[in-house]
């Protein structure tokens, strides 16, 4: 009896091997398994076995079919498994098409650059402040120690409305009507992004333009406050390793009042085109706040000091993407647009 | 300012190249722009003695030279000159010579002999226009002098313009002296000023001249010298160089002395024919109104009244300052001259000079304001010249209407102010010795205060921060230390500038391109927006002195920089158009007289057209209202404004069926549409254009007062019905939403559009309408009951005030729950 449960569990296990697909398998199943299979039968003959016997006979039966249930899962899972493969191999794509198109859209160069600038200065607990574009002549000149007549004007062509009123030529004009707001109040700690107007129309100036200016008024704030201000938003925006020079030069709403150059971030400082061959680009201008400037918004120049810096978002962008005419910031090209 | 660096030697002992010396010029405060080498652009041209000269036989004006140019054996050259003679020393150009243009000299046959060289002229070697014969040497070159030496050396004629760009506050810097100080100061050298003596023979001036002076704020001081047995002629070579370098043609003696005066003190000067001034005055007085003149380029002037008018004693000469008259001009016949060295009022001269059209190098320096105390000192400057170089003879002393010498300017300067403004740690001794070097005068008046007198010439420094200034730039910027402030401060945007941002960004995620243009257009737009007579957007704020016509109106829409925009990129073949802007509109105020600020007000437009790319995955749709309205509805939903309405409304520029007004409630924030075609073809597009254009700060206001929200999940089910209804389509489709949101009540949260229909068999006029509705209750499950009777009273609602009825069940298809 044993031995003959041996073989059909031989000739089974054969069976199972041998079957080419799920259908012939389950004929093997039903041959072997089934209510009239071969264990099936052989089990059924267990009554003819000596009582002595039984116990060892059903052990060998039971586990052959644990052995051949087991042995036919196997089998079908691998069925499955090729047949899942093969529907999979016929929906194969090409994957090297291009995808779908999403439109991309973008924000102007202008205005990721001013952003950058804006996140700088954020960075050291400036507040953003903005003014109207049409301007009194008393914020966009007096108030800046610019008295009508003063030569200085002429640095800052305008476009006029009427004697009183103008486009504004920087954004200056909100540092004084921060100040005003202030009303003497400390520290005051702003920068002005915005649109400005000048007179002027060639490859290098536009008659719109944008600028940020920055205003920084408390007890004891120095030039040399100024320095290292400038030197950190020099780095943040041109890299880490940039220096920066300050030059004495003029403004009316200054003194001392200085340009400030950049290390070359072309050539590192040795000289090349971008550079004139100096080593030094200018990037922006500034200065201690004229004490005049602070009296007429009523600050007190012995009781407190400040500084004010001011830069052309245009020719930071220029400076920082490699562009070479600033028509194209106005020009809307698409192409352009797309390139930042 | 063009700085001749052979000229400032003459102050200076430079002892470092021009270039270094630029470099520390700019880092004391005058930044060089460029420097240009000057003179003796030519090569191969040598001193040498012309030996023999003999008419050419068949030509009736050339010679045959021979001439030595320190070679062994001399040279025959053929020269046209008239003063080509033996003896003459000249310059010769041997061939293999390059002359200023480029021209190359080469050994050239004419009538029979072969001529080695070329005699040149003054012209030829570009140093003046004098093209009347060679140039001649003889009293030109200095003692030494060997033949064959290169020319340009001999006479020093190369020399370095180093280009200075002056700030407006230092004027004074536009006289080669003060420049000097500031090179001296740079180097660590010191100054050598001009001597001015000389011998006065003739005469008393005050006998000969009288002058009055009517508005001494006009002209608060007029100096005048006379110089008699003037023979005009040419100035000294010397002189030519510099004038030339710095910018100015030689003209002859007087005028040259004149023009060096003024470059060299920074006192333009004006030089008057005394023999043609009448009544043997001058009187300085303002213009009357209408008054006439003609000036020395010819023209007649008129007057508006308060120029400054030097006359003499019948009329105006000169218009003081800024140019001088035709009749009592300088020419070659005048043997007696008249120097005049004043001091106007900066803001007439600038009036006049620009309202004239004529500004000059005198204008602009009267403008700056020249040194006072320094006229009589130029004016006797000039007359040394003139003894000297051109043997006239001076008459005693000087006419001099001074009504009132400046009081000198005494700054106190505070050792602490100066670090407590700089941040620096400069000792008091540093200050002082800084003070010295640049020859202020300085005294210690209390313990830790200077008292420094400021020349008359530094009119810039009037205030202790102006010496700081000073002290900071001659000790260098770099001297100072870099530190932050030492203010703790909470930095960033307003919640107002925080939505800009992030609506320009979701507008660009959305697929829209950022356009930026001017905010001035041109005043035509209204007409090719076809906006009718009394369209608020034609009264316009106007510049009054506008660059062109097409920049001279404020914007009050942002859509003609849009469409010409999406025009210009149409005619390069961009062709997939996806714009918007933010910006700045302005509206005038209401009783507007150009005197009283616009209303600005933050806008945003939006521009869809052409088409977008093909693919291989299909050709996308054209752009239409519902791509832009969808865009807009998502931007102001996403920055958490909420829903907007859409009223069909009129605009004369979009098309009329096909626009609408934007709302949020019922307030108006601007306008959606396609453009009507007229207009798309008065900016040159084809196509359809569809735009937008709303104000934001409504919308950033309702996004800010949404406050919080209930941000839990549901706690208990939804119910969802469709409802599918047909009706008129003459219906605005926000009315059946509407309708269905109110009658729906509280439990009815939200309504989709999910299907419209106007296809047969829909009878034409009508179109079925299918939503998916969601009711939901927060505090329990709704029962069935309750959702049907909601249900039951949109049927109702739609019925009674739209006519709109239930669509049978099966014809839907999408079918109902
Ligand atoms: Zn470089």
């Amino acid at each position: 009896m044993l031995e003959q449960i041996k073989q059909i569990e031989s000739e089974a296990l054969a069976a199972i091997a041998a079957a080419a697909d799920k259908e012939s398998l389950t004929g093997v199943k039903i041959a072997y398994l089934g209510k009239k299979g071969g264990l099936t039968a052989l089990s059924r003959r267990m009554g003819q076995v000596d009582a002595a016997e039984r116990p060892a006979v059903g052990t060998a039966v039971n586990a052959a079919k644990v052995a051949l249930e087991q042995a036919i899962n196997q089998r079908m899972a691998a069925f499955h498994a090729a047949e899942t493969e093969a529907a999979l191999a016929s929906e194969t794509i090409d994957i090297s098409l291009p995808g779908r198109p999403w439109p991309a859209g973008s924000r102007h160069i202008l205005t990721q650059v001013l952003e950058q600038i804006e996140d700088v200065f954020i960075g050291m607990g400036y507040t953003v402040e903005e003014g109207p574009q049409v301007e009194y002549d008393y914020y966009n000149f007096e108030a800046l120690n610019l008295p009508a007549d003063h030569p200085a004007r002429d640095m800052q062509d305008s476009f006029y409305f009427s004697d009183k009123m103008l486009l504004r030529t920087h954004t200056s004009p909100v540092q004084v009507r921060t100040m005003e707001r202030m009303a003497g109040r400390l520290p005051v700690k702003i920068i002005a992004p915005g649109v400005v107007y000048r007179r002027d129309d060639d490859a290098t100036h536009s008659p719109m333009f944008h600028q940020v200016e920055g205003l920084v008024i408390d007890k004891n704030v120095t030039f040399a406050d100024l320095s290292g201000t400038l030197l950190a938003f020099a780095r943040r925006m041109f890299g880490e390793e940039r220096q920066i020079r300050l030059r004495p030069s003029y403004f009316p709403f200054t003194e001392p009042s200085a340009e400030v150059d950049i290390s070359c971030f072309a050539c590192g400082g040795r000289g090349c085109r971008l550079c004139k061959g100096s080593g030094w680009i200018e990037i922006l201008g500034s200065g201690q706040v004229h004490p005049r400037v602070l009296q007429l918004s009523g600050y007190d120049p012995e009781q407190c000091s400040g500084f004010a810096f001011g830069m052309g978002v245009e020719r930071i962008a220029m400076l920082k993407y490699g562009i070479n005419d600033m028509r194209l910031l106005f020009d809307n090209d698409l192409r352009f647009l797309h390139s930042f | 300012m063009r700085v001749s660096y052979n000229w400032l030697q003459k102050y200076v002992d430079l002892k470092i190249p021009a270039e270094e010396l630029a470099r520390r010029l700019t880092l004391a405060g005058l930044e060089y722009d460029e420097i240009i080498p000057v003179g003796g652009d030519f090569s191969g041209v040598v001193v040498a003695q012309v030996l023999a000269a003999e008419k050419v036989a068949k030509s009736d004006h050339l010679s045959l030279c021979r001439v030595d140019a320190g070679a062994v054996e001399p040279l025959d050259i053929i020269c046209g000159a008239p003063n080509v003679r033996p003896g003459l020393l000249v310059a010769c150009a041997k061939v293999g010579a390059r002359l200023p243009g480029g021209l190359e000299i080469s050994a050239r046959k004419t009538f029979g002999v072969v001529s080695q060289g070329m005699l040149c002229s003054q012209q030829e070697l570009g140093i003046s226009d004098d093209h009347s014969g060679i140039w001649e040497l003889n009293d030109l070159l200095p003692a030494g002098t060997q033949l064959g030496q290169d020319v340009a050396d001999a006479l020093q004629l190369r020399d370095e313009v180093i280009v200075v760009e002056l700030t407006p506050n230092r004027g004074d810097c536009l006289g080669m002296i003060n420049l000097a100080r500031e090179a001296a100061v740079a180097t660590g050298g010191s100054i050598c000023y001009p001597n001015l003596a000389y011998e006065e023979n003739g005469g008393q001036a005050a006998d000969l001249i009288s002058i009055e002076v009517t508005d001494a704020k006009l002209c608060p001081r007029y100096a005048a010298r006379l110089v008699k047995d003037i023979k005009i002629g040419p100035s000294p070579l010397w002189m030519q160089k510099h004038l030339l370098a710095a910018g100015m043609r030689p003209i002859n003696n007087v005028v040259d002395i004149s023009n060096y005066v003024m470059l060299e003190m920074n006192q333009p000067l004006h030089t008057f024919d005394y023999a043609k001034l009448r009544g043997q005055k001058i009187i300085v007085r303002p213009a009357e109104p209408g008054e006439m003149m003609t000036t020395l380029d010819g023209k007649a002037r008129k007057f508006l009244g308060g120029e400054i008018l030097i006359c003499d004693g019948e009329g105006p000469v000169c218009v003081g300052g800024v140019m001088g008259g035709m009749e009592s001009e300088v020419t070659e016949a005048t043997t007696e001259v008249l120097i005049e060295a004043a001091a106007f009022d900066p803001v007439s001269i600038r009036r006049t000079a620009r309202r004239l059209g004529i500004p000059s190098e005198a204008s602009l320096r009267f403008e700056k304001g020249v040194d006072i105390s320094n006229c009589d000192t130029a004016c006797r400057r000039a007359v040394q010249l003139l003894v000297k170089y051109c043997g006239v003879t001076a008459c005693v002393g000087a006419v001099d209407v001074y009504s009132e010498p400046p009081v000198p300017v005494k700054v106190n300067l505070r050792y602490e102010r100066v670090n407590q403004i700089l941040g620096s740690n400069f000792e008091p001794l540093e200050i002082k010795e800084v003070i010295s070097r640049l020859g202020f005068g300085q005294e210690t008046i209390a313990p830790g205060v200077l008292q420094v007198s400021i020349p008359s010439y530094r009119r810039d420094i009037t205030l202790e921060v102006d010496l700081i200034e000073e002290v900071a730039r001659i000790k260098g910027f770099e001297r100072i230390p870099k530190t932050m402030p030492l203010n703790a401060t909470v930095g960033g945007r307003s919640p107002q500038q925080q939505l800009l941002r992030r609506f320009k960004m979701l507008a660009a995620d959305c697929g829209l391109n950022e356009a930026v243009n001017y905010s001035f257009i041109h005043p035509r737009e209204a007409d090719l927006l076809r906006l009718e007579a009394g369209h608020p957007w034609r009264h316009y704020l106007a510049i009054s002195n506008p660059l062109s016509e097409d920049q001279s109106a404020m914007r009050q829409s942002l859509l003609p920089g849009l469409l010409h925009t999406a025009a210009r990129n149409l005619a390069r073949r961009n062709l997939d158009l996806r714009f918007f802007e933010t910006g700045m509109v302005f509206l005038p105020a209401a009783d507007y007289a150009a005197q009283v600020q616009p209303q600005e007000i933050l806008t945003a437009a939006f521009l869809l057209a052409g088409r977008p790319e093909e693919s291989w995955h299909g050709q996308a749709g054209e752009y239409d209202y519902f791509s832009l309205k969808g865009i807009v509805e998502r931007l102001a939903a996403s920055i958490g404004a909420g829903r907007l309405n859409f009223q069909a409304c009129r605009a004369e520029y979009l098309h009329p069926g096909r626009s609408a007004a934007i709302l949020l409630d019922s307030l108006p924030l601007g306008v959606i549409g396609e453009l009507h075609p007229q207009v798309a073809e008065n900016y040159q597009l084809d196509g359809r254009v569809i735009v937008a254009e709303l104000a934001l700060e409504p919308l950033f206001l309702a996004a800010l007062g949404r406050g919080n929200q209930d941000h839990d999940l549901p706690r208990y089910p939804a119910s969802t019905r469709d409802i599918a209804v047909i009706g008129s389509d003459a219906v605005a489709e926000c009315h059946i939403e509407a309708a269905i949101r109110k009658a729906g009540g509280a439990i009815l949260r939200s309504v989709r559009l999910f299907d419209l229909y106007d296809q047969p068999p829909i009878p034409a006029g009508q179109r079925s309408l299918a939503y998916a509705l969601e009711f939901r209750e927060d505090s329990r499950t709704l029962t069935d009951q309750e959702v049907d009777e909601a249900f039951a009273a949109i049927v109702r609602v739609l019925a009674d005030k739209y006519q709109y009825q239930l669509r049978q069940t099966g014809c839907c298809e999408h079918p109902a729950e």
